[in-house]
């Protein structure tokens, strides 16, 4: 289980994480959202050791992660722009990560290599973007960690490569029951593989709870009255979106499904329409109710 | 943060870290051969024999070295240029290993990079070229294994201290340009300060001070190394035994190693508290960088300041002389900051910190002027601390100046060096002769302090003469007189001639009651009797000048003389008890010396037609006319009057040796047929009385060509 309790970073002057705590019980998949500069790669980096917070600390398995190699050596970190030896091939850099883990499974590197194609001895500068983080996944996936943290992961991969790797991370969530934090701006891909979602902003964690729980506490209605509505009749319902003008309206709300309903029912539409949300328009409208995006 | 000593190398990452870096070491290694012994071999080839080999040795060796410190230098730079990149920390930081484990690793890994290939290369080429004679220069009756090993430490130690250095820098710099930046001003920085040393005493100074690198080898284990090649190894080469310097090399390797110990442990906790955030700005540390700028900032500007107003050392004259070198080093300062920062934006607050450096800076220059550079110049060893002490004066008078190097060891002879020095800065005693403002020539004094623990500190300094009479007190040190005078020394001469007045000439040892010893023992009694006013003392009356001939090695005599005057009581009483007016009569000419017959003495006038006066600096062993310096001296007239042998004989009561007159004077000038000088001696006043009787009737004689030689 990660643990991070008030935990707060601060870089000379600016404050990018304040008292965050957060819980990530074992085996979950957790999708990490925010907008940029929210300090999601700082949160990962904290949580893998690479960094130690100013202020309060992180905990896997209730020991301190920082500067403590019986834990680090469970964790997995794959940064957003993977940095490999100078002149080096994969080859070398599985040598390289051979040296620190000692229970670098050649299995895995073995079965990653068959998913993603790479030369073993090419040099690694002379490899694509894509191809770049495919021997970043393969060596970060091969030291046989517990906690694997993706920063952007699916950056860069092409569509078979991606579809692959999830495949991957779903076996090895399965088999190993292995806890998963990615971050990534792409919700639709955190969708497929996430069974949580948390979300960043504000220097804090302000959202973490399954999709399922989410799905269950936001929806989307489409609306339709016989007479031209004023939008300032929904302000009751704490809308997080509105769109249309006259007597149509999509409108998305926060809440149960029988307070929505009961809600709903008191504006008296002609139709009521619950139409499919899905996780980034849900995320895009709850940013956008915390004020996200407006000052543009 | 963990403590740095409790740190644990991690067996496999150095593995890897040696193993990945394979093809370096080959480099280093093939580099390293290329230049000892594939060169010494190939250039010491071309030469048939000769001492030309010693060279060749150590300074191919010295190219070993120099290999050795570049790649000590660069190679951790760029090894640890990923922490300058917040990408590589993502995935160094996030190794299970402690980042006090990973800078003990790395640091050994860096170590052994560059020491394996040159300890390989080094070890096998001196086997092998020890075993096969191949390695000519080295004599063998040397302990080779002592000496290399001693080397083989030294070298491993200088490696290590300065992959630490520059580790260290990479530690607090957060860009490869500058940790390379930085780390050039460290290395350069010992040379800025021996220099601007070095400057401000020899051009601030009453006298001309050369600071020996004593301190340099303490601040730059790069110097450090090379004078340890330069003092031991070469000496070794030689076949200078280097037995009793071995505590001395022990003592300078336990140094360096206790300094990168210190640097590592700082190094270990600055990397363990490194911030990921700062990797890629300019500065990480700001404390490293405000330090390194300042007193590098302050050593140029003191170096330009002791270079620009040394050409006046009235410090109130000279304020515009002030502003040229704080304006050049403001232009360096602000350029470098720069190039660090990448950025002109804070030049107005690179310029408020310059103006402090600037104040602090001529504030310390204006009092190392006004102390003395701290008291540095005036500094001696503590004479308890002092083995022995070895003086060399180089005096164009020839008054004082040592045949070879004098050992003093004895603790009343280190104190009399000592007092000497210090005089040397303080005094203002000058000689009558050297008055003349033209007439100021430098003579030069090596003083070598041996410390006990086998540390040496040199002085050498170019004093004006007018401090010579302080070398007086060398005339009643028994060692100065043996070298001034090498009769007194152990190897006795078969040719002591003894020549009087009129150049008539005796070999004492064809006397038969002549006793070599009583005579050498009354002569040193006397010399060593003479009071301190030994050469300004022109009560003397000359009596004797005494020839002799001492063997310097198998092939080689060397001639000298000694004026024995009328204070040589002793010497004057043994020579009476020889009947020495009937071995006169007896004795037959050398062959080496003219004949009495031939000698001419001449009545040299005090030079009426410049003015300018004859000095006569006579010492023990030589006496000659020193012509004024300056071209009015060189087109100068001369006047003078040939005298007989009878005429001399009325003077001899009246004529000095060991005599300096102090406005100049008629002398009395004897020459060979040819001009050659063979004494000049100062004529009293009553000597002058009764030359002017004699030769009222003669014609005086006046030349321009004429000069004594």
């Amino acid at each position: 289980m990660i643990k991070l309790q008030q935990v707060s970073m601060t870089f000379d002057t600016n404050r990018i994480l304040e008292k965050v705590d957060w819980m990530i019980p074992e085996g979950s998949v957790f999708g990490l959202v925010g907008p940029n500069g929210s300090g999601k790669s700082t949160l990962l980096r904290i949580i893998s050791g690479v960094i130690k917070p100013t202020g309060g600390r992180a905990f896997v398995d209730e020991q301190s992660v920082y500067n403590n190699p019986n834990i680090k050596k469970t964790i997995s970190f794959v940064s957003d722009d993977w940095y490999y030896l100078p002149n080096s091939s994969l080859k070398d850099m599985k040598a390289f990560y051979q040296s620190f883990y000692p229970d670098f499974s050649e299995t895995i590197y073995s079965s990653l290599l068959q998913v993603f194609p790479i030369k073993e001895h090419a040099k690694i500068n002379t490899f694509s973007k894509g191809m770049k983080r495919q021997a970043s996944l393969i060596l970060s996936l091969s030291i046989d960690p517990k906690i694997v943290l993706l920063d952007e992961a699916f950056d860069g991969l092409d569509p078979v490569m991606r579809l692959n790797l999830k495949r991957h991370i779903a076996d090895l969530i399965i088999d190993k029951h292995l806890t998963v934090i990615v971050s990534s701006h792409n919700l639709r891909e955190l969708e497929d593989i996430c069974d949580n979602i948390a979300l960043i902003d504000n220097k804090q964690i302000v959202l973490s709870d399954t999709i399922d729980s989410y799905r269950t506490q936001y929806h989307k209605f489409q609306l339709g009255f016989n007479e031209t509505v004023d939008p300032s009749r929904f302000d009751f319902l704490k809308p997080l979106h509105i769109d249309g003008n006259g007597k149509i309206f999509t409108i998305i709300l926060r809440g149960s499904s029988a307070e929505v309903n009961r809600g709903l029912a008191k504006l008296n539409p002609l139709i009521i329409d619950q139409l499919p949300l899905n996780l980034e328009e849900l995320f895009v409208y709850e940013m956008e109710g915390r004020g996200y995006g407006k000052s543009i | 943060m963990e403590n740095p000593f409790s740190a644990r190398l991690n067996t496999r990452y150095l593995a890897f870290l040696l193993k990945s870096n394979k093809h370096t070491m080959l480099m280093i290694g093939t580099l390293l051969f290329a230049v000892f012994p594939l060169l010494y071999f190939l250039i010491s080839s071309s030469y048939s024999l000769g001492t030309n080999r010693f060279d060749i040795f150590i300074n191919t060796l010295y190219l070993f070295t120099l290999i050795g410190i570049f790649t000590s230098i660069i190679l951790p730079l760029t090894l640890n240029s990923y922490l300058h990149s917040k990408k590589a920390l993502d995935v160094y930081y996030a190794l299970p290993i402690k980042r006090v484990n990973l800078f003990l690793t790395q640091l050994i890994g860096y170590v052994l990079i560059i020491l394996i290939p040159s300890l390989i290369v080094f070890i096998i080429s001196l086997i092998v070229g020890v075993s096969t004679s191949a390695f000519t220069a080295i004599p063998g009756n040397q302990n080779w294994s002592l000496y290399f090993g001693l080397f083989i430490l030294f070298f491993s130690v200088m490696v290590a201290s300065l992959v630490s250095l520059s580790y260290f820098v990479s530690n607090n710099t957060g860009t490869l340009l500058n940790s390379f930046l930085f780390t050039g001003i460290i290395h350069i920085f010992p040379f800025v300060i021996y220099i601007t040393l070095a400057i401000i005493s020899s051009t601030q100074l009453s006298s001309s001070f050369y600071l020996e690198p004593i301190l340099m080898k303490y601040i730059s284990p790069i110097i450090s190394i090379y004078m340890y090649i330069n003092t031991y190894i070469s000496d070794g080469v030689r076949g200078i035994s280097l037995n009793s310097a071995v505590l001395s090399i022990l003592f300078m390797i336990l140094y360096w190693f206790i300094i990168t110990v210190l640097v590592n442990t700082v190094s270990s906790l600055i990397f363990q508290s490194k911030q990921f955030f700062k990797a890629g700005t300019s500065f990480t540390n700001r404390w490293f960088n405000a330090i390194v700028t300042t007193v590098s900032t302050i050593s140029l500007l003191l170096m330009f300041l002791s270079i620009f107003v040394s050409t006046s050392p009235d410090i109130s004259q000279s304020i515009a002389l002030y502003a040229v070198p704080i304006i050049i080093v403001y232009i360096f300062y602000i350029v470098f900051n720069a190039i660090a920062s990448r950025s002109f934006k804070r030049i107005l607050i690179t310029t408020g910190r310059y103006s402090i450096i600037a104040v602090i800076s001529v504030g310390l220059f204006i009092s190392a002027l006004s102390t003395n550079v701290f008291g540095l110049s005036n500094y001696t060893p503590n004479a308890s601390s002092v083995s022995y002490v070895v003086v060399e004066v180089y005096d164009f008078s020839n008054l004082y100046s040592t045949k070879k190097k004098l050992m003093f060891k004895s603790k009343d002879d280190i104190k009399m060096i000592s007092s000497l020095q210090n005089n040397l800065s303080s005094t203002s005693d000058t000689y009558p002769w050297n008055k003349d403002p033209n007439n100021q020539v430098d003579s030069t004094v090596n003083i070598k302090y041996v410390l006990k623990t086998g540390e040496t500190y040199d002085i050498s300094r170019s004093i004006n003469s007018n401090k010579l009479k302080l070398f007086e007190a060398l005339y009643k040190n028994e060692s100065f007189l043996k070298s001034h005078f090498p009769i007194l020394s152990k190897r006795s001469s078969s040719f002591l001639v003894l020549a009087d007045i009129y150049n008539q000439e005796v070999n004492l040892t064809s006397i038969p009651s002549f006793d070599s010893k009583t005579f050498t023992d009354s002569l040193k009694d006397d010399l060593l009797n003479l009071n301190t006013e030994l050469i300004s003392d022109n009560s003397s009356t000359f009596k004797f000048t005494l020839n002799y001939q001492n063997l310097q090695d198998q092939n080689y005599v060397e001639n000298s003389s000694v004026i024995i005057d009328s204070r040589f009581s002793k010497t004057l009483s043994y020579l009476s008890t020889l009947n020495l007016d009937q071995a006169f009569l007896s004795s037959t000419s050398s062959g080496q010396y003219v004949s009495s017959e031939s000698t001419q003495f001449l009545y040299l006038l005090k030079n009426d037609h410049t003015n300018m006066p004859y000095y006569v600096p006579q010492s023990l062993q030589t006496s000659y006319v020193l012509q004024p310096y300056g071209p009015e001296a060189n087109s100068s007239s001369y006047d003078y009057y040939e005298l007989t042998k009878e005429d001399v004989s009325q003077l001899t009561p009246y004529l000095s040796g060991n005599t300096i007159s102090e406005n100049g004077s008629d002398i009395l000038l004897i020459t060979d047929a040819s001009g050659y000088t063979l004494n000049s001696l100062l004529i009293n006043n009553t000597g002058i009385s009764i030359l002017k009787s004699i030769v009222a009737d003669r014609k005086k004689v006046t030349t321009t060509s004429f000069f004594p030689k």
